[in-house]
């Protein structure tokens, strides 16, 4: 037999020659879609320069110069001192460690849990289904901000509690997508042949439906990145996320509290809050992106 | 007479990630008033693709289209505008898809959609169209036809939602309907009705019928004339009977050959080695040569694409060694 | 049936499945869909038996039931002699690797995420077989189908769609079955490849000495590929036979009309006399009708057909059994 394609696959898919996986296929769609690419480098950089603080920022975050309190920008401090003479800058970046941290950990979280609560909804069906969906809707159904703040109050502010609140509260989003595409796929025939050959639920959880919901489960996930950030950023600016002095973009935020600063100040908040908006704004430019480069059924349209 | 369609080098193409898809390179072919045409080919044949670029249904991009004529009656159809051809399509000119839950409203009553249909291309009132309607189920053997128009598609069998499509396209007399593949999706018994109702629409109606098919059986039931397709060109074309008795192209030979019988019995099948081009990067010379056992050894089948050349009134074939086929069968 | 214990290697006997139809606030069952109602046969060694029949016949369904996918209603699978049912544990998970499934869909049936070694081998690693000389095992596989070891690390899409169902049988040799499921094996391949996947599915069942189950409405395939046709018809056997009895004589109304309804791809035969043509659809397997399945449709059909339903009854030739009232007479 040769190696040449039949013209239907050849249209949907790729050239017979090189060996592609459908991940490699959907980098190729991603590179295409100029947002999500403008998204990546900026999310890029910011990464980069959180984990780099040390090296760029010339001052500790926590360090305190009591001789320069609230002092606009200048040489020495490039973006200001804050109300407690720290500096803006390695503030702003050592933040970002702490929020990027939190949000990746608690949207990691919530995928995990989500993705496997789905898959077994979604392939055993019956009691299973019913009480994880179920739960899945009365969590939704809180205001999970509350409940948030409700759990931070009694356990006290935490980072870990703050990720593992959100962590748990973000599920039933990924578990209801996770469920939806096994239930499509569980009735494909490359299931139901693992099926006839003696294949169990976990094998066919990790070796079919997980791969599957991998596309859309990503999505999820970087969607799940920006709420988890925002949330951070809500919760510290209440007090009840990060604890000062470590610094986040949220607590970095409270100073904004005063009418004052806000008008005669904004190096103080300004920085975090545009940090804040941009990172929501790449992750989501990432998460369309991704979802249009897994989504086949867009493949076509991107082409015009 | 002069032909009702003409179709001159016809080209399409479409614009994909793995780069440009060459589904018809250079298709020519003419339908005569009131005859019925099989096109039939596999899959990436061009088959279908051929039938969407006459009727203007293809989405450009990525398609895109090019021939030096696509006439209807004289009217030059790739000239007409997007409005002409709406006008034209399902008054003149009508079509019959494989599916017809996809074809159908499935929130519309069918007996509303057929009137639709009437009422968009004709003066008529909204009763007259109703009633036209409910006729026209009658005719394509829809039976309790009164109370049937007043249904929703999903209340049809899948035989009986293709009747409806055939109501639909016969609503305005065409002189032209391309069914495109109308009974691949039915079961035998079912397909034998349907192939039967389309005789019996096209006796009724006068409409030329392009029928296009990959099943050889279906042909030989239905066609006066026959356009076997390949890899987005046409390989052999002629009157039906000529074409089944002695096919002049070793594809045409090959596909009949590998067929099972179901009226007699037959020790090994001879197929068609190989697979279908990729028309990604289609052969320069025939797009049949790898897998063509006429072609073994010879560089003029690898370097040149062979034309459609006439044999005899009607008959043509792209084979540069056609006339080796002949009492080949 | 006519096959004795020691040449049969699974039976069926009296097979039912109801598909539950719920309806109502409470989902409660109020009626069921009769996919397969009393269904009994036996497949011998290294024969292939066609199961040929319209969509919603329950050809299908007796495939899935074989391969462990569904579970019948009620009645008995046997597999070599023995009641599936009442089999020790370790003799039923020998079971699942001895007969095997083909799916019609060679799109649907691979999974998109897999490279062609990971495919074939998925048997093997689900059953803990595939560890040293397993890529062998795999490559040995493909060669038995016609591919190479240079396929091993492409994805299904880099196949064209007689390659991947090259594929699926070589995924379906992999655990050695006795006995395949070939449920449509060709009906989605394009003209030119059918014959070549038909010729490697005899060439394997030669060499190989398996049973094949051969599901398929491709009545043409089904008289080249099969040495006995059973004919269903709204989940009821109609007529079962050797393959000269079910196409040279047919004995059930249904099963020549089926015959008659297939185009032939020769012009000469265009408008033969003989031709019926049937009227009407199926009728619902949920509300099938009285008596003989087939009588609504059936142009021979009297009183008794709808008080009295027809049961398999041999007829005189002894390799062909149908189920009607007025079988013709050959």
């Amino acid at each position: 037999m040769t190696a040449a394609m039949e013209p239907a696959a050849a249209l949907a898919a790729t050239t017979p020659v090189s060996t592609r996986g459908p991940a490699g296929l959907a980098w190729r769609r991603f590179r295409r879609h100029r947002m999500a690419m403008v998204g990546l480098v900026t999310l890029g950089v910011i990464v980069v320069a959180a984990l780099l603080a040390d090296v760029i920022a010339p001052h500790h975050p926590n360090e305190v110069d009591l001789a320069a309190f609230r002092q606009a920008p200048s040489a020495e401090h490039w973006l200001g001192t804050d109300s407690a003479g720290r500096d803006v800058f390695a503030r702003l970046l050592h933040a970002g460690r702490i929020s990027l941290g939190v949000g990746i950990a608690a949207s990691l979280i919530s995928v995990a849990i989500g993705t496997l609560l789905g898959a077994v909804a979604g392939l055993f069906r019956g009691w299973a289904d019913t009480v994880i969906m179920r739960t899945a809707d009365i969590m939704l159904s809180f205001p999970a901000l509350v409940v948030i703040i409700v759990v931070a109050g009694v356990l006290g502010p935490s980072v870990v509690t703050l990720v593992l609140a959100m962590g748990v509260f973000g599920w039933p989003a990924a578990g209801r997508v996770v469920r939806g595409v096994t239930l499509s796929v569980r009735e494909r025939e490359f299931v139901k042949a693992a099926r006839s050959f003696g294949a169990g639920g976990w094998w066919l959880i990790t070796r079919h439906l997980v791969p599957a919901a991998l596309g859309p489960v990503t999505v999820v996930a970087t969607l799940g990145v920006a709420q988890a950030i925002m949330a951070e950023a809500t919760l510290s600016f209440l007090g009840l996320g990060v604890e000062p002095p470590a610094a986040s973009w949220g607590n970095m935020l409270t100073d904004a509290q005063n009418l004052t600063l806000i008008s005669s100040m904004p190096w103080m908040w300004l920085p975090p809050g545009i940090a804040v908006a941009l990172t929501v704004l790449a992750v989501n430019f990432v998460g369309d992106g991704l979802r249009d480069a897994l989504d086949p059924r867009t493949t076509l349209g991107a082409l015009r | 007479m002069s032909a009702l369609l003409e179709v001159r080098d016809l080209v399409v193409e479409f614009g994909t990630e793995a780069g440009t898809v060459h589904a018809v390179n250079g298709v020519s072919f003419d339908v005569e008033p009131g005859e019925m045409l099989c096109v039939v080919g596999e899959s990436g044949s061009g088959k279908s693709v051929t039938a969407m670029a006459v009727l203007g249904l293809l989405r450009r991009p990525p398609a895109r289209v090019s021939a030096s004529g696509i006439r209807f009656r004289g009217e030059d159809l790739l000239a007409a505008t997007p409005d002409r051809l709406r006008a034209l399509r399902g008054d003149d000119i009508s079509v019959i898809f494989q599916d017809p839950m996809t074809a159908l409203n499935p929130v519309h009553r069918v007996g509303k959609q057929i009137a639709e249909v009437v009422r968009l291309h004709r003066p008529v009132t909204r009763k007259q169209a109703w009633q036209r309607a409910v006729d026209l189920l009658t005719l394509v053997g829809v039976p309790d036809p009164d109370s049937r128009a007043r249904q929703y598609p999903h209340e049809f069998s899948g035989g009986m939602r293709q009747r409806v499509m055939i109501a639909m396209a016969i609503a305005n007399d065409p002189a032209l309907l391309i069914a495109d593949e109308p009974t691949t999706a039915l079961d035998v018994t079912i397909q034998a009705q349907v192939l039967g109702l389309l005789r019996k629409a096209q006796r009724e109606t006068g409409a030329a019928t392009i029928l296009i098919t990959h099943d050889l059986g279906v042909v030989a039931e239905m066609a006066d004339r026959v356009v076997v397709m390949y890899g987005g060109a046409i390989v052999e074309q002629g009157d039906v009977t000529t074409v089944f008795a002695a096919p002049r192209h070793p594809y045409t030979l090959g596909l009949l050959e590998s067929l099972p019988r179901l009226d007699r019995d037959t020790e090994e099948l001879t197929p068609i080695s190989g697979s279908p081009p990729n028309l990604v990067a289609p052969p320069v010379g025939c797009t049949f040569a790898a897998r063509c056992p006429v072609a073994a050894g010879r560089d003029r089948c690898v370097t040149e694409r062979p034309g459609l050349v006439p044999l005899a009134p009607g008959h043509a074939s792209a084979c540069h060694f056609h006339e080796e086929l002949v009492m080949a069968r | 049936m006519t096959a004795t214990l020691t040449d049969e290697i699974v039976g069926v006997e009296d097979l039912r499945k109801f598909f539950p139809v719920r309806g109502g606030v409470l989902r409660r069952q109020v009626a069921a869909i009769r996919a397969l109602d009393g269904v009994s046969f036996s497949l011998r060694v290294g024969e292939t038996l066609g199961l040929v029949g319209e969509s919603g016949c329950g050809k299908s369904t007796v495939g899935q039931i074989l391969v462990g996918l569904t579970t019948p209603t009620s009645g008995t699978v046997r597999f070599r002699g023995v009641d599936v049912e009442t089999m020790p544990a370790a003799d039923r998970r020998e079971l699942r690797c001895a007969i095997q499934i083909v799916f019609q869909d060679p799109y649907s049936s691979l999974s998109p995420r897999m490279t062609a070694r990971e495919l074939v081998s998925e048997p093997l690693r689900v059953q803990g077989g595939y560890r040293s000389g397993g890529r062998d095992r795999v490559v040995e596989l493909l060669e038995m189908v016609g591919l190479s070891a240079e396929h091993l690390n492409r994805y299904a899409h880099e196949f064209s769609g007689g390659q991947r169902q090259r594929l699926g049988i070589a995924r379906a040799l992999a655990l050695d079955p006795s006995v395949l499921v070939l449920d449509e094996p060709v009906s989605a391949l394009d003209v030119s490849i059918r014959a070549q996947v038909v010729n490697q599915l005899a060439t394997l069942q030669r060499e190989l000495g398996l049973a094949y189950l051969f599901i398929s409405h491709d009545l043409s395939v089904v008289r080249h590929s099969c040495d006995r046709v059973i004919v269903m018809y709204l989940g009821k056997v109609v007529e079962s036979g050797d393959k000269l009895d079910i196409f040279e004589r047919p004995a059930h109304p249904y099963t020549r009309a089926l015959l008659s309804a297939i185009p032939l791809p020769d012009p000469a035969l265009r408008d033969r006399p003989d031709r019926i043509v049937l009227s009407g659809d199926v009728p619902s397997p949920r509300n099938p009708p009285s008596g003989c399945r087939f009588r609504t449709r059936c142009w021979k059909a009297q009183d008794v057909c709808a008080t009295t339903e027809p049961v398999l009854t041999p007829t005189q030739s002894g390799t062909q059994s149908v189920a009607c009232h007025f079988p013709e007479q050959q």
